[in-house]
């Protein structure tokens, strides 16, 4: 299966700033995170494959097409920016039955198409009001909504759960990935947050200050022993030793050790070597994946 | 993937040939109709624009503005309709009262033509700029240009109807109340083109004035206040210019006349005035441009090409300034 969305070796760069060094990545049919802290390049590395900026160097292939005519493309992608492009004056029914129509759609698909996904977001009852009455969330899913309104082969949501609580987020969330896998359309969205990529992803891209930090499947990072950290109150060198000894290996981070692939087995051993050495334990939990674990493990 | 597209309602036992469509039952259709390019995007910014301008899908205030400026620019026609009925139906001849002809008409509607063009039309560009709708038509199949031109011409749709339709009511009108209503045609044929002609050229005129303001700035306002001055601003000029530059002699004469730009004024000694007075737009317009077409004065200062000039030239820049702005969509 070919890229839906390909670059190679792409730079950016807006003067003295580099926003995008040498980035080679290919999107596949499915739902693809783009992952990275803010100013990372995500939404370069969007806007750039949307046709909106012209890449510094490098080469793009949109839907097969060659990036610098994707005219034809643009007819089956759909795209959410992260930041507000709703006119608060219309109606949701009316600005996304229109987004329909300059998709390319008849008049009356377009209309029963706008009147379906704005159902399927969750905007059924609140269509006919002026998008500025919405929340937050609501605009969101009036974002996501006109993104999808022409049944696009791709979508590319940039930080579509941005500026929501827990629960809106949640909800956006499920909404993604019922839209990515049970509708069968290819997705990619960006966020700075792991836990978004990992509930709704198959394959992720890790950005990093403009460079290309990793790209392979989700599940290839999910499924890795977690690991295990202590914290001590004192001893913590001590009880380094005696798990060396009984050849454990514990890296120290201040007064905390950090345990990599700690086995069922491994556990017992390391709560013997606390009452050996009578180190006091202040805490011992698995550490949440962060993407400084996952991405800067010195082993890969 | 393709079948069972009009049933939603799929249940989990459903025959195996739905069972294939689960999707559908969250009401999701795949479309696999035809999908249009350029042409059908424009067409659809340009009857967006439509909609925009009457405000419809848009909540109540939206839709007064159009309204009121439609009632504004038929009024005079259906005043001066229902006074000629008025005077006929008591046995008078309309035309022994001194009615405005269509060449007058333009003189009513000006102003109100500007106020339309300048408090209406920017809302066909600026509110997308400012709310970066741009981006999402940037991402669609269409280019910078569809998308201006498509607005331009939303606009233009309306402005036509405002100077077109109040005249054609009025030429039906005279037709109709005329006592030979074929001879009134054939002595008036002239008048039904130059309606259409003038009437296309003041709404390229607005037209072009309210999109190049509106391009310029992300809020209404600033547009609506920039296509007022301009053309304030430019009668100010003229109007002090001519007046520097015209001789004691035919100051005298210019104010006898009481008007200025009628035959029986003299022209001045050199023709610096008469060219600095171009710049006072409703004379051009209406003065020079629309009654040359209409040929009912023949007698100019200046040669009325200069008029005309004058309107192309500010149609054609205005567009332009537009154009400009508009050459790369979202960036």
């Amino acid at each position: 299966m070919s890229a839906l969305l390909s670059a190679v070796e792409l730079t950016k760069d807006f003067g003295e700033t580099v926003a995008l060094r040498n980035v080679s990545v290919d999107v596949e049919e499915g739902t693809t995170g783009l992952l990275g802290a803010n100013g990372a390049g995500k939404s370069t590395l969007m806007t750039i494959f949307l046709g909106l900026l012209r890449p510094t160097s490098g080469k793009i292939t949109v839907l097969g097409e060659d990036g610098d005519k994707s005219t034809q493309a643009h007819r089956l992608i759909g795209y959410s920016p992260e930041y507000e492009c709703l006119p608060p004056n219309v109606s949701a029914a009316e600005f996304v039955t229109h987004m329909a129509r300059v998709s390319g759609l008849p008049r009356t698909e377009a209309r029963t198409r706008a009147t379906d996904v704005l159902r399927h977001v969750g905007l059924d009852e609140e269509r006919y009001r002026p998008m500025g009455t919405f929340s937050t969330g609501m605009k969101q899913r009036a974002k996501l909504a006109q993104a999808i309104v022409h049944d696009p082969q791709l979508v590319l949501l940039d930080e579509p759960t941005a500026g929501l609580d827990p629960a809106g987020r949640q909800e956006m969330l499920e909404l993604i990935a019922r839209t990515g896998h049970e509708f069968g359309i290819s997705m990619l969205i960006s966020s700075h947050l792991m836990g978004d990529i990992e509930r709704t992803c198959d394959r992720i891209i890790v950005l990093e200050a403009g460079e290309l930090l990793e790209q392979g499947e989700v599940s290839r990072y999910t499924t890795d022993t977690e690991t295990l950290v202590l914290e001590f109150d004192e001893g913590a060198e001590a009880v380094a030793t005696a798990l060396a000894g009984k050849g454990i290996e514990a890296t120290t981070e201040g007064r905390a050790l950090v345990i990599e692939d700690a086995s069922q087995d491994d556990l017992d051993t390391i709560r013997d070597a606390i009452v050996e050495t009578g180190a006091y334990l202040h805490r011992l939990a698995p550490r949440a994946h962060t993407l400084s674990d996952i991405f800067r493990r010195p082993a890969s | 993937m393709t079948s069972g597209t009009s049933n939603q309602t799929t249940g989990q036992n459903g025959d195996p040939e739905e069972r294939e469509g689960e999707v559908f039952d969250l009401g999701y259709r795949h479309y696999d109709g035809p999908r249009g390019g350029r042409g059908t995007a424009f067409y659809a910014v340009y009857a967006d624009g439509l909609r925009t301008v009457l405000g419809l899908g848009r909540g109540v205030p939206a839709k007064l503005m159009p309204a009121i400026f439609g009632l504004l620019a038929l009024g005079p026609a259906l005043f001066i309709i229902s006074l000629a009925g008025f005077v006929s139906s008591f046995g008078g001849d309309p035309d022994e009262i001194d009615l405005p002809r269509h060449e007058d008409y333009y003189g009513f509607t000006f102003v109100i033509m500007l106020l339309f063009a300048a408090v209406v039309g920017p809302a066909l560009l600026s509110p997308d700029r400012r709310n970066s709708v741009l981006t999402l038509y940037a991402v669609r199949p269409l280019t910078s240009l569809d998308y201006a031109v498509g607005r331009w011409l939303a606009f233009f749709t309306f402005a036509a109807a405002f100077t077109i339709v109040p005249q054609l009511m009025l030429y039906f009108s005279f037709i109709l109340s005329d006592t030979s209503p074929w001879g009134y045609f054939t002595d008036h044929g002239r008048d039904l083109w130059a309606i259409f002609v003038v009437g296309l050229i003041l709404a390229a005129f607005m037209t072009s004035l309210a999109m190049a303001a509106a391009s310029l700035t992300n809020r209404r306002a600033f547009a609506s206040a920039g296509v007022i001055a301009f053309v304030f601003i430019t009668a100010a000029v003229a109007g002090v210019g001519a007046e520097l530059l015209t001789s004691e002699t035919d100051r005298q004469e210019y104010r006898a006349a009481g008007n200025f730009g009628e035959d029986d004024v003299k022209a001045p000694d050199g023709d610096a005035a008469h060219f600095m007075a171009l710049l006072f737009l409703p004379d051009t317009m209406v003065g020079t441009v629309s009654r040359w077409t209409f040929g009912t004065r023949s007698h100019f200062p200046i040669s009325p090409g200069y008029s005309a000039g004058t309107i192309a030239a500010i149609i054609t820049v205005a567009s332009g300034i537009m154009v400009f702005r508009y050459r790369k969509l979202g960036a």
